[in-house]
């Protein structure tokens, strides 16, 4: 008969599991080193937990997708790529959001939004991370990277927290490697006038 | 140490310990983000060569449901030999039946001048 003289259909797709199994392991063990790291940054980019917490998961779905069969020595820029353009997209939406804030309601109503006593952090439900930086040399440090332009900050966090190299950087910012070392730069020196002022 | 490296080795220094001083409901919060990311991997790995292993499982399966169908159906139209009774069995070997039908003609003639001769 020739339909049994075929090799078992099953046969080809049999090692398919064991690759995505491995696959998957190998994810799993990346992105859980990369996952705090990714925090700590959209934290810094966007000053809310919530929306750092959806900026990762949405960073970790799209490498995923998107970047899951390239080579794994490829992984940590293009993870970092990933977050970077989900972070952009934040800022798009927010400035957006902003402007249509702006038009809709008055001043006075902004005012209102904005009453010191209710917008004044609340001492006693400070978590870990806002105990740390309630130390003023960490508060410091914080308010300065958080008052670096954005591409600033990005460029000083991947290359010298990270320690990707200069190529590693681009690829992660989507930029030329003279615009990295530009954006370092500038970052570096802001940093240090504002941190040796502090000290 | 010169100031550079003081002010450089504090923003590590802080950045570090912010990492380990994550709340717990911020690190389930990422292990669920990354499970969840995790889930979407299989899915992605479909290559060309995996649609074509399964369309050749397919056709195979196809092929042999074809050939069992065909199979069964060359036996239905065979010759039932086990149905025939031993009267058809004696008829078929009788030598006088072949000599009848070989003179078919002959036997019409006879018998249409059998019923002349009666009538």
């Amino acid at each position: 008969m020739i339909a049994w003289s075929l090799p078992t259909p099953m046969a080809m797709p049999a090692a398919a599991p064991a690759a995505e199994t491995a696959l998957r392991t190998r994810l799993d063990r990346f992105l859980k080193g990369v996952e705090r790291r990714a925090y700590r940054m959209a934290m810094l980019a966007t000053q809310d937990q919530q929306d750092a917490l959806e900026l990762v998961q949405e960073a970790m779905l799209g490498f995923v997708r998107s970047y899951a069969e390239k080579p794994e020595a490829d992984w940590l820029p293009l993870f970092w790529r990933v977050l970077d353009s989900r972070v952009q997209d934040h800022h798009r939406r927010q400035n957006v959001r902003r402007r249509w804030r702006v038009f809709f309601f008055s001043r006075d109503e902004e005012a209102e939004e904005q009453d010191p006593i209710e917008s004044a952090p609340d001492e006693l439900g400070l978590g870990p991370l806002e105990r740390l930086v309630a130390d003023q040399s960490a508060q410091a440090i914080h308010d300065s990277l958080c008052a670096l332009p954005d591409r600033q900050r990005q460029a000083f966090l991947l290359r010298i927290i990270e320690g990707l190299d200069v190529a590693q950087t681009a690829t992660a910012m989507g930029c030329s490697e003279g615009s990295v070392k530009t954006h370092l730069f500038r970052a570096m020196d802001a940093l240090r006038r504002r941190l040796e002022a502090h000290r | 140490m010169n100031t550079r490296e003081a002010w450089l080795d504090a923003v590590r220094t802080h950045l570090d310990e912010q990492l380990n001083t994550l709340d717990a409901e911020t690190l389930s919060r990422l292990n669920r983000a990354r499970q969840a990311a995790l889930e979407a991997a299989p899915q992605t790995r479909r290559r060309p060569w995996m649609w074509l292993g399964m369309g050749m499982a397919t056709a195979a399966a196809m092929l042999l449901a074809v050939s069992i169908h065909w199979n069964q159906a060359t036996q239905a139209t065979a010759p039932a030999a086990q149905g025939l009774s031993m009267e058809e069995y004696e008829l078929l070997a009788g030598g006088e039946n072949l000599e009848l039908i070989e003179n078919l003609e002959f036997y019409a003639w006879l018998d249409s001048q059998q019923s002349a001769l009666d009538g």
